[in-house]
């Protein structure tokens, strides 16, 4: 599905990420672990086309999208989420939904101006499918609230309901958990398991252990930029090394 | 004065903040929507009025014309080579941040400036065009300048509905999108880059055509007529002072704005003939003070932003 081979990106001088390479499977759940500054979410941003690389290669469904755009890679099938959540302020819960299905007639100015049928047509199936995923995220009775009135946490669900529009092949989650009270963690953790369910891969970048040892099939570990261990929940917890890098301890 | 006379001052006002409504609807959809910086209106007003002004004109030894098109074709050349303009510039600019894309436009503006003073085949330089043919001349008497208001009028409720249509619809709702978080966009998978040029480019349309409206109505433009401070800085007054991303604030804030920089007028004409130069300052001064007391008391504008939404809530 995803396959990154020795990635380099470098920031003046210093690799945030360096030779990094690892791979995952379809209809998986993977989590992306490391201490802070271990260059996950900018191996996020180089995935996503947010950030060139400098060196390496990016695969996406066999298909090298090292040079792609973000909009071009997103086309593609690849929704993400961010690290803090970025909502479309001043426009509603429900517009931020429906601004993101590809392929929507009216997203040409001609159409909309000289189209009305069609375009409204359509506007009502996209209506359907953000309520649909309003339902799901139980998220109905904010439909018309402004995005900025959103809470932390409702914020996070609406990036979630922003990559599941997308109806994506592969969703990238950057710490979905992060700032979330328990009860509405749990409610991620289910949901992230029931697009698992719908055929989905998840990519999801978390410093919640709980969640990773409960939903993940595959845990990648990252350490100062480089792919340190992987393998599956219990033998990461088990591994001394992803011990060593997280409590920083050197052995000589 | 008597009734008539007052009457007639009055059409012709309009009529001068009716153009001025036109750029400020162009303005509110690349600044107000699009978030896109653009202080070189006055470059776009001039290509618009030289354009339907070459376009509309008998043979000239002087200039560059004898096209004898009709009205109606030159406003419509005044808007396609004003967005054809916003096109050329928008490729190295588009991707800008907003400031840079300030700075580029407002350069823009003076270099056409200077190609209009400068070039005289094409333009008859700093003497400038006269006799710019008016639409049906003749036609209405007394009256033409009512038939005038009317087009200008005609101009301005096309223009508000087509934004207005457009920023309610998913096109729209990209472009608000874009200016509220760029990089939620790219996400989703639109190509902003395109959006931003088409706002651009539709904005710069509209003052094409509002320079086409000016051209014709005063039958003399020369290069004096796109400096500064009456063609960009009066237009982002009359946005600012109506309120941002609201095309009826827009409208309000050009009659307005217009009404108080003639007002001014009034006010420094009283001066002794002795302070004519300090005079034009003062009107300056007094317009900024005006934008402070609304600014002060109204940060959003008159009429601050509108919620536009694609969706009607009444439905569900």
């Amino acid at each position: 599905m995803l396959k990154v081979k020795s990635a380099v990106k470098e920031f003046s001088g210093f690799r945030a990420v360096d030779e990094c390479s690892f791979e995952v499977e379809e209809n998986t759940i993977t989590g992306l672990i490391g201490p802070n500054g271990a260059g996950k979410t900018t191996m996020f941003n180089l995935i996503a086309g947010s950030l060139d690389l400098d060196q390496g290669e990016v695969y996406f469904s066999e298909q090298k999208v090292n040079n792609f755009a973000p909009h071009q890679i997103a086309r593609l099938g690849l929704a993400r989420t961010f690290q803090i959540p970025k909502t479309l302020k001043k426009m509603t819960v429900m517009e931020n939904l429906m601004l993101v299905p590809s392929g929507q007639s009216g997203e040409n100015l001609w159409n909309s101006w000289f189209n009305s049928a069609k375009v409204s047509k359509e506007e009502e199936i996209v209506e359907a499918k953000a309520y649909e995923t309003l339902e799901f995220l139980e998220l109905t009775h904010l439909a018309d609230e402004m995005a900025v009135n959103l809470s932390g946490g409702q914020k996070k669900l609406l990036e979630l309901g922003r990559a599941l529009m997308a109806d994506p092949e592969l969703i990238m989650l950057d710490e979905p958990g992060a700032g979330v009270n328990p009860t509405l963690l749990n409610k991620i953790a289910e949901n992230i398991l029931k697009l698992k369910e719908r055929g989905k891969t998840i990519l999801l970048i978390e410093h919640n252990m709980d969640l990773i040892m409960n939903i993940c099939d595959r845990v990648i570990v990252m350490n100062d930029g480089k792919h340190l261990v992987e393998g599956t929940p219990a033998e990461i917890k088990r591994n001394p090394r992803v011990l060593e890098a997280y409590l920083g301890e050197k052995t000589a | 004065m008597t009734f008539a006379g007052v009457f007639s001052y009055l059409v012709f006002f309009l009529i001068f903040a009716g153009i001025y409504a036109v750029m400020t609807l162009a303005l509110n959809m690349q600044r107000g929507f699009a978030g896109l910086f653009n202080i070189g209106i006055a470059g776009f007003w001039a290509v618009g009025a030289y354009t339907s002004a070459i376009m509309t004109k008998g043979p000239s030894p002087d200039h560059l014309g004898g096209f004898g098109m009709p009205f109606i074709i030159g406003l419509l050349a005044a808007g396609i080579i004003s967005s054809l303009l916003a096109f050329l510039v928008g490729i190295p600019t588009i991707r800008l941040r907003e400031d840079y894309l300030g700075i580029a436009t407002i350069g823009i503006a003076e270099i056409i400036r200077l190609v209009i003073k400068n070039e005289a085949w094409l333009t008859n330089g700093v003497r400038g065009i006269s006799a710019i043919p008016k639409p049906l001349a003749g036609s209405f008497g007394s009256n033409y300048n009512l038939f005038f208001l009317m087009i200008v009028v005609l101009v301005i409720a096309l223009f508000y509905y087509l934004s207005e249509k457009g920023i309610n619809s998913p096109w729209g709702r990209i472009l608000r999108a874009i200016r509220e978080d760029e990089e939620v966009v790219k996400a989703v998978g639109k190509n902003v880059v395109r959006y931003r040029m088409e706002a651009f480019v539709l904005g710069a349309f509209m003052m094409g055509v509002g320079g086409g409206l000016y051209a014709h109505f005063t039958s003399f433009i020369s290069p004096e007529a796109f400096k500064p401070m009456q063609a960009t800085f009066l237009v982002w007054i009359m946005l600012i002072i109506g309120g941002s991303a609201n095309n009826f604030g827009s409208i309000v804030g050009a009659f307005l704005t217009w009404g108080i920089w003639t007002g001014t007028e009034f006010l420094t004409g009283m001066l002794p003939a002795a302070y004519t130069t300090q005079a034009a300052a003062i009107r300056v001064i007094l317009i900024g003070v005006f934008l402070e007391i609304i600014l002060l008391n109204r940060p959003e504008g008159l009429f601050g932003e509108k919620k536009y939404s694609s969706v009607s809530t009444a439905d569900r």
